[in-house]
């Protein structure tokens, strides 16, 4: 008779999701193995309609603390799109300079406190106090510092206030420049050591085949902000499409709305931003990927880590590049917009549909906004990286869990708690915090 | 004497064992959950060291350690399943190592740094929320209770313990 398993991990999470891992297999054979999202539904869009696309941006980027500059920008981009508004060169480079810090810091945090403990064999990030007490405050420390430049550009740590529909209310002066690049440059030194320790990991050998969907784009430049819809399946969508790859479907077991484009599902994030855009990061960036054996197509949903590590050197490095540039041609501070809710139409506004599609640090991130002749959103949808992730970390499971058969039930809950965080899913504040039951052992 | 605050709680108040430099958090969109930055409001306006550390407790270390504090009293929304607007002084122990909100750094890690920077006696204050639902406002249970505890930090000031 093979074995019995049932795995019931509640919950994986508190504030933004709560999750769920129940795993059952009856003589050797998987007969569930779901991932059960059961968060309230939060309403945003909802909240959306009736308000101007001016304050859109303010409401969207309270939907998470960690990617609330990615909320903002999405938010933005999809409100210029259905008014017709292009913005600047200027301002496209300071967003784009925006997003990094959010990746920079979202990934650090990510490596730092829920991906490292496990592979250092520690339960959570409080005892590596005691053992890596360096490791603890670098991360603060880089964490820290990605926030100060937010603060210097967009007015708050988390939570823009300056970007706005039209650009930025306030740009950085020289003095300002100036110390968002001292900051950066000091956190070289912090981000080589970074690499040595994320280097030094063993991360558990798994694979299996699936669709990797991230912005692509035609120039040599490694897409967050602008760019259409890829599959590492080869197809290819405009940005206004984007229905065609989410397909959302309802699952009995989930309050959220599952995924799927090509295939039964799909991964976006890191390692789909890698795997379909590698040869366009930083030189710095490839570095670190070929000296860690990282190739596309990956098929490692582990190593979606690894492809975090590679892609804060770039958002480190691109984001120097970006202020160097800038302090080498200035910034033009007439550029700087003051537009409220646009009462003196400041930007010409129309009604239309327009969509934001922006790779915040999950993946990419989708808003759709319908907008009246006054610029008020008559409809919204938003669709965030996590929801497009959840049938493919199932479907990852139903695969792992039949091969590992032959450990333990700590090692089996383990290896399903570590795949989970290793998407860095919303709902894994978590982490280390779940409550696992087995019974029929 | 606090109608509210029970006796645990004043002497963490009223100690005299040199100014307590007040470290609060939580996110003011948040209900209840933003009673840390009320307290830090109206605590502003009073001869005590205050930082408000709001929803990235994790970025005011260097801040708080630059203080130089002997003792720290932390205030913070704190769901230990008590009633709306209680207050309680939660053991470090029992601070869950998991993130109290989302993406936070939880506390006990940013309480241990700085213990170990400044060898700082540190105790949390918890105020049971109601809820921290998104809205502004917190309700009148932990309002009552956060203007006790503003006027036991008064009282202390003056020398009268409440």
């Amino acid at each position: 008779m093979g074995r019995n398993v049932n795995v019931n991990v509640e919950y994986l999470t508190r504030v933004e999701g709560h999750g769920n891992i129940v795993v059952n297999v009856r003589d050797g054979v998987l007969e569930k193995c779901e991932l059960d999202v059961i968060e309230s539904p939060r309403f945003f869009e909802g909240m959306l309609r009736g308000r101007s696309i001016f304050e859109a941006q303010h409401i969207t980027s309270r939907i998470c603390g960690i990617c609330s500059c990615g909320h903002t920008l999405a938010s933005i981009q999809a409100a210029e799109d259905a008014i017709g508004f292009k913005p600047s060169k200027q301002t496209t480079e300071l967003r784009k300079f925006l997003l990094h810090m959010e990746t920079l810091d979202s990934h650090i945090l990510h490596i730092y406190l829920l991906v490292a403990p496990d592979l250092l064999g520690v339960k959570s990030f409080v005892p590596l106090i005691s053992s890596h007490n360096e490791v603890v405050r670098r991360a603060l420390r880089m964490k820290k510092w990605c926030n100060d430049v937010c603060d210097i550009l967009v007015g708050r740590h988390v939570h823009p206030i300056s970007s706005i529909v039209g650009g930025f209310t306030k740009l950085p002066d020289v003095k300002a420049l100036d110390a968002m690049l001292d900051i950066l440059t000091k956190m070289r030194p912090d981000m080589d050591e970074t690499v040595k320790l994320a280097a030094s990991l063993k991360f558990p050998q798994f694979e299996r085949e699936t669709e990797y969907i991230a912005l692509v784009n035609d120039t040599d430049e490694y897409p967050f902000l602008e760019g259409d819809i890829g599959s590492t399946d080869g197809k290819r969508w405009k940005k206004k499409d984007y229905r065609q790859v989410t397909n959302e479907f309802m699952v009995e077991h989930s309050s959220a709305k599952f995924c799927k484009a090509n295939r039964e599902s799909y991964m976006v994030g890191a390692l789909a931003r890698f795997n379909l855009n590698a040869a366009k990061l930083h030189p710095k960036a490839k570095a670190v990927a070929d000296a860690i054996g990282m190739k596309p197509i990956v098929k490692n949903p582990y190593l979606n880590t690894a492809a975090q590590l590679i892609e804060s050197v770039h958002c480190l490095e691109d984001a120097i590049r970006i202020l160097e540039d800038f302090q080498k041609k200035g910034i033009d501070p007439k550029e700087a917009v003051v537009v409220g809710l646009n009462e003196n139409n400041a930007v010409k506004v129309h009604a239309g549909n327009g969509v934001g599609a922006v790779e915040v640090p999950r993946g990419i991130l989708f808003h759709d906004y319908e907008v009246d002749a006054k610029g008020v959103i008559v409809n919204a949808n938003c669709i965030i990286p996590t929801g497009q992730n959840l049938n493919n970390i199932e479907y990852d499971m139903k695969k792992l869990v039949p091969e590992i058969l032959d450990k333990t039930d700590e090692e089996i809950t383990l290896a399903l708690e570590m795949l989970v965080r290793a998407y860095d899913p919303c709902i894994s504040c978590s982490a280390h915090f779940l409550n696992v039951k087995f019974v029929n052992r | 004497m606090s109608n509210l605050l029970t006796g645990d709680v004043l002497a963490v108040l009223n100690s005299g064992s040199g100014a307590p430099l007040f470290l609060t958090v939580g996110n003011l969109f948040r209900s209840d959950d933003g009673v840390g930055p009320y307290l830090a409001s109206r605590l502003v306006v009073l001869p005590v060291r205050i930082v408000n550390a709001g929803h990235t407790p994790e970025n005011i270390i260097d801040e708080v350690v630059g203080h130089k504090p002997s003792r720290i009293i932390i205030l913070d929304a704190a769901d230990f399943g008590g009633r709306p607007g209680e207050v309680r002084v939660i053991p470090e122990e029992a601070i869950p190592e998991t993130t109290l909100t989302t993406h936070r750094v939880p506390m006990n890690v940013i309480s241990r740094l700085i213990k170990d920077d400044t060898g700082a006696k540190v105790v949390f204050l918890g105020i049971q929320p109601k809820t921290v639902s998104l809205g502004e406002g917190l309700t009148p249970e932990v309002q009552a209770a956060a203007d006790e505890i503003i006027e036991t930090i008064k009282s202390s000031l003056r020398g009268l313990p409440r």
